[in-house]
Formats: structure tokens, C-alpha cells, sequence
């Protein structure tokens, strides 16, 4: 090598390594906030689980897998599954096609659309739980003009609570979790429709085909990518719901609405009073939510390219 | 597409009832929380007796709402400095372990919040963060961090590399080139990714309940609370009033700041 390459090499060396020494600098405040406030928990909650760990006594040592088998053993473990999947499965098969109709009935840019589409969006700028207490207030017997239709129409007692019964819990719940969502599950499937191109269409119209041939033979096969990531997003979502039930029925009557996510804070704070067996749940919540993606990413075929 | 007068009008009525269907339940709020009820501050008449009783409430709506304030802006500031500064790193920058860095970014979208809250009890003991409200806010930071590095690594990606050269050019140090170039250009960007961080710590009451003593409650921990205070005798009017105070400010930032509350979808940054 000559003496001017052998130059340019070291210039080039100490050139990438200041690149990486700024590069670095910059990010380095997320890298804090990751380590802090990701990292840590994720190893301490796997310590926790691994603990006897109580509220009020502290870290009482390691107690190997004995959170584990009494989160296990619990019968109310069993019961929150089926009904986070059952809310879960409700909400989703509603929500999507609500989501996708809506979106095919705004996209068309003109005046009144707009103002449709932001009427559908408002929701979306409340809280899941002050949304919650909205609809807790609507639902009331006392003020709540929900009860009155419902009793008007035969459906129900005046004077009993709509979410008294499991299944009035149930469906109440849904309801507000579908006003809530609608307008964002809207939006993400409008994004996926103005992804299609537009000549798709024109082909399909010069081929004389009718509006619901188009709408399943065109609009739905190129939606798939769209549709998937909404509806990956609706179960995960719906998987972990605790606001709307905290707040609505308080996993009542009788434990009906229990959700996995729920019993998670029962165990730290009201039942148990542990958090080791909390942290034992949260493991497994943690573990199944990755497996449970994974198994979404895969079937509904969303390879990492199309994620990109 | 609606050709005859029929169906145009059915459309229009089918769609107006769509519309009324989404605002019933806040127009309802408005009107129930001046309205007189039995049970509630405002007995006779239409009137403010109820946002009167909620001033008063408890530790007083504006320490809540303080608590509130307080929560959004670490939030939203701890965000924009992580996701300009780390989206800047990941679009510009070639260093050792920067691929691994965003996939673990990119990953806390995989962790629910819920699954942490329990360690995140002890830890913030640990870290001198028990009972606080920037602690609260930093937690909501760490949430918001998938989509807001995403999209400004893909805002400052698309900022002509010449720009950047041009200023370095200048004498400017990578520093205040990402000052007085990046910044400014990315802005759309910023509002967006800041206004999601906003929503979110405004809105939130899971995380509050975990790490908040009900005396550093911010407003919809106190909201939730305030219901359950005394058993069986609900006051719906405070309660009314209190989901119109806390809306109200989310909702006309939101209106106003919908062009880049829909950009974030478009951008592809919002995902499961």
C-alpha cells in the first residue's frame, strides 16, 4: 500500500468511528429509557414469579415454582381464559366488519364524508376508562336512558341493572368497546383501501364486473395485508382489556367477566395480596402475547416485508 | 355511485344516523351534567351546580387535573427528545448494534403493559420513582417509543442527505446540524408522534392505578374513584361533568390536530 491509501484508510477508520461515536450519542436516551424502564422489569418480573413476594412483606426469597402451580391451580385462572377469549372472539367478529363497512362508506373524499368520518373518529379521543364511566352513567337504572329504551321494549326490568347478568355485562361491554374503536379501525382500513391502486379497479369495471364481484374478486384480496394488521390489533387488544371491565363490573356478577388481565391485579392488591402470583401471571401473559403474535404473523401470511 | 334521489336520500339518512350514533353518548354527557337530577348538585333547573361540586371534589379538580398536566408533559417531552434524537440515529448514523437497538425498539410493542406493571411497582421503588407523577409519565414514554422512533427514523430518512452536507459544510457539528436542519423539516412528524404520546398519557388510568396513591391521582383515576365512593348512591351529575372536563381538552386538540392524528396511520408507524 502506498503512503497516501494508508492515509485515506486511517482518515476513513477515524471517520467511521466518530460516525459511531455520535451515532451512539444520539441514541443513547432511548436506549436509557429501555434499560430502565424495559429491560429491568422484564428481568424483575421473571425474578418476582420466581419469588415468595408479597405486598405488604416484600421479597421473601426464591420459592421456585410454587407461583407458578398456584396461578395454575386457581380455578378462576380457567374461567378469566374462556372469558377474555369469548370477549375477545365477540369483539373482534364485530368490530372488524363494522371497521371495514364504515371505511368503504367514508373513503370518498367530499364534504360530508369528512364530516361523517371525524363524527365516527371523536371517540377515539377519550380514554378507554373515561369512556368507561360514560357508559357506566348511560347504563345506569337510575339516569342512564340505555335502561329505559331497553325496559320500554320488553327487554328488560326498569329497575335492575343491564349489567347485573353476565350476559348484559358481556354485551354491554362490547358495545362500548365497539363506539370506542370503530372510528380507529376505520381509519386503518381506509389507509389499506387508498393502498389500491386505482387502475385495478378500472380493469375490473372494463371487464364488466358488478359491484360485489369487485368488492370480493379485487377489494378484499388486496385488503389482506390491511386486514390482517386490524385484526391482529383487535385480539391482542381485546386480549389484554382490564379499563372497560375495572370500571363497568368489576369482573361481576359473580366473577362472570373476569378477565386474565384483571385477575393479574387481583392477585397483587384484592384477593391474594401477592405479588409473586401476580408476576407468575404476568409471565405467562407475557409468553403466551409473543406466541399468540407470532402464530397471527404467520398464518395471516404478513412476511417481514410487507411489515416494513 | 347514488344516482336516483332515493337512494341519495337513504344514504344520507343512513349515514346521519351513523353519525348521531358515535356523538349521542358525549352530547349526552353535556346535557345530563347541567341537567337537575335528584341525587346530584344541580336539583332545579339547568345550571353549572355539578362542575361546582367537582371543583370541590375530593383534593380539588385542579390538583387532579395538575396531576393530569403534569403526567402528559413529561410524556410528551421525554418522547419527542427519545424518538428525534433516536430516530435521527437509526436514518443517518452507521454504528455497531443499531439494528439489534431497533428491533429491541420495535419489540416493546410485543410486551403489554399489563405484564410489567406488577415489576415496575417495586422497581419504581427502587429507582426513587414511588407514588410519582413523572415516573407515571416516563412509563407511558417507554409505550409510546415503537411507533414514535419508527416514524421519525423514516421522516429524517426521507430529508435529502444534501441538506445535512450543506450544513456541515457551514461549520455546523452534527449536533446543531440535527437542530437546525433535521428538526425544522421533520416537524409534521413531531406533532404527530407528540400528540399520540398525549392521548395516551391523558387518557391513561392503568398505569396511574398502579403506581398512584389515590392523593397524587390525576383525573381519570380520580374520575373512576369518585364512582366508587359511596356505594350504592352514585352522583351521576359529578361524574358526567367530570368525563366532560377530562374529554373536552383531548377532543379539541384532537380536532384540531386531526390532519397529523390520521398521518400517523398513513405513515405505516401504527401498528400492533
Amino acid at each position: 500500500m502506498t503512503a497516501p491509501s494508508i492515509i485515506a484508510g486511517r482518515t476513513r477508520s477515524a471517520h467511521m468511528r466518530r460516525e459511531a461515536a455520535t451515532g451512539w450519542a444520539f441514541a443513547t436516551p432511548v436506549t436509557v429509557v429501555l434499560a430502565l424502564l424495559f429491560f429491568a422489569p422484564i428481568v424483575l418480573v421473571v425474578i418476582m414469579s420466581g419469588s415468595k413476594w408479597t405486598l405488604l412483606g416484600g421479597n421473601q426469597g426464591l420459592n421456585g415454582v410454587d407461583n407458578f402451580s398456584k396461578v395454575l391451580a386457581d380455578p378462576m385462572l380457567l374461567d378469566s381464559v374462556w372469558f377474555t377469549l369469548k370477549y375477545t372472539l365477540l369483539t373482534t367478529v364485530i368490530l372488524m366488519p363494522i371497521a371495514l363497512g364504515l371505511a368503504l362508506l367514508v373513503q370518498e373524499a367530499r364534504r360530508w364524508n369528512n364530516i361523517l368520518r371525524t363524527a365516527i373518529l371523536v371517540p377515539s379521543a377519550l380514554g378507554i376508562a373515561s369512556a368507561s364511566v360514560l357508559f357506566y352513567a348511560l347504563y345506569s337504572p337510575q339516569v342512564g336512558p340505555i335502561n329505559k329504551v331497553l325496559a320500554d321494549l320488553g327487554l328488560m326490568d326498569q329497575d335492575s341493572s343491564l349489567l347485573g347478568t353476565p350476559n348484559g355485562a358481556l354485551w354491554a361491554t362490547v358495545f362500548l368497546v365497539v363506539w370506542r374503536f370503530a372510528g380507529f379501525y376505520m381509519l386503518l382500513t381506509m389507509v389499506g383501501l387508498q393502498g389500491i391502486p386505482q387502475d385495478v379497479y378500472e380493469a375490473a369495471r372494463i371487464d364488466g364486473a358488478s359491484r360485489w364481484r369487485t368488492f370480493t374478486q379485487v377489494t378484499l384480496p388486496l385488503l389482506k395485508p390491511t386486514i390482517a394488521m386490524t385484526m391482529i390489533m383487535s385480539i391482542t387488544g381485546s386480549l389484554l382489556a382490564f379499563d372497560q371491565f375495572y370500571v363497568l363490573t368489576k369482573g361481576g356478577p359473580n366473577n362472570s367477566t373476569m378477565t386474565v388481565v384483571l385477575l393479574i391485579y387481583r392477585y397483587a392488591f384484592e384477593t391474594k395480596r401477592d405479588l409473586g402470583m401476580a408476576a407468575a401471571l404476568s409471565v405467562l401473559v407475557l409468553l403466551a402475547l409473543v406466541v399468540i403474535n407470532a402464530i397471527q404473523l404467520k398464518a395471516m401470511g404478513v412476511s417481514d416485508k410487507e411489515d416494513k | 355511485m347514488k344516482s336516483t334521489p332515493l337512494s341519495k336520500g337513504l344514504f344520507y339518512f343512513l349515514t346521519s344516523c351513523i353519525a348521531i350514533t358515535f356523538l349521542a353518548p358525549l352530547v349526552w354527557a353535556v346535557i345530563s351534567s347541567v341537567s337537575p337530577a335528584p341525587g346530584t348538585s344541580q336539583t332545579s333547573g339547568f345550571g353549572f351546580g355539578n362542575y361546582v361540586a367537582l371543583f370541590e371534589y375530593g383534593r380539588g379538580l385542579p390538583v387532579y387535573l395538575l396531576n393530569s398536566l403534569v403526567i402528559s408533559l413529561v410524556a410528551i417531552v421525554v418522547t419527542l427528545v427519545c424518538a428525534a434524537t433516536g430516530g435521527y440515529a437509526f436514518a443517518r448514523f452507521r454504528f455497531r448494534g443499531k439494528n439489534v437497538l431497533f428491533i429491541l425498539v420495535l419489540s416493546v410493542m410485543m410486551v403489554p403493559v399489563a405484564a410489567l406493571l406488577i415489576p415496575l411497582i417495586v422497581w419504581m421503588q427502587k429507582i426513587g420513582l414511588q407514588n410519582s407523577l413523572p415516573g407515571v409519565g416516563l412509563v407511558l414514554t417507554l409505550f409510546q417509543l415503537p411507533m414514535g422512533v419508527f416514524m421519525m427514523r423514516n421522516s429524517f430518512a426521507s430529508v435529502p442527505a444534501e441538506l445535512e452536507e450543506a450544513a456541515k459544510l457551514d461549520g455546523c457539528s452534527a449536533l446543531s446540524a440535527f437542530f437546525r436542519v433535521m428538526l425544522p423539516t421533520a416537524t409534521p412528524a413531531l406533532i404527530t408522534v407528540g400528540l399520540f404520546a398525549y392521548l395516551a398519557a391523558w387518557n391513561d388510568f392503568m398505569v396511574a392505578l398502579y403506581l398512584l396513591s389515590m392523593d397524587n391521582a390525576p383525573l381519570p383515576l380520580a374520575l373512576v374513584n369518585m364512582r366508587q365512593q359511596v356505594m350504592g348512591v352514585i352522583d351521576y351529575g359529578i361524574t358526567t361533568a367530570g368525563v366532560v372536563v377530562l374529554t373536552l381538552p383531548a377532543l379539541v386538540l384532537f380536532l384540531a390536530l386531526q390532519k397529523y392524528y390520521v398521518k400517523g396511520f398513513t405513515s405505516g408507524a401504527v401498528k400492533g
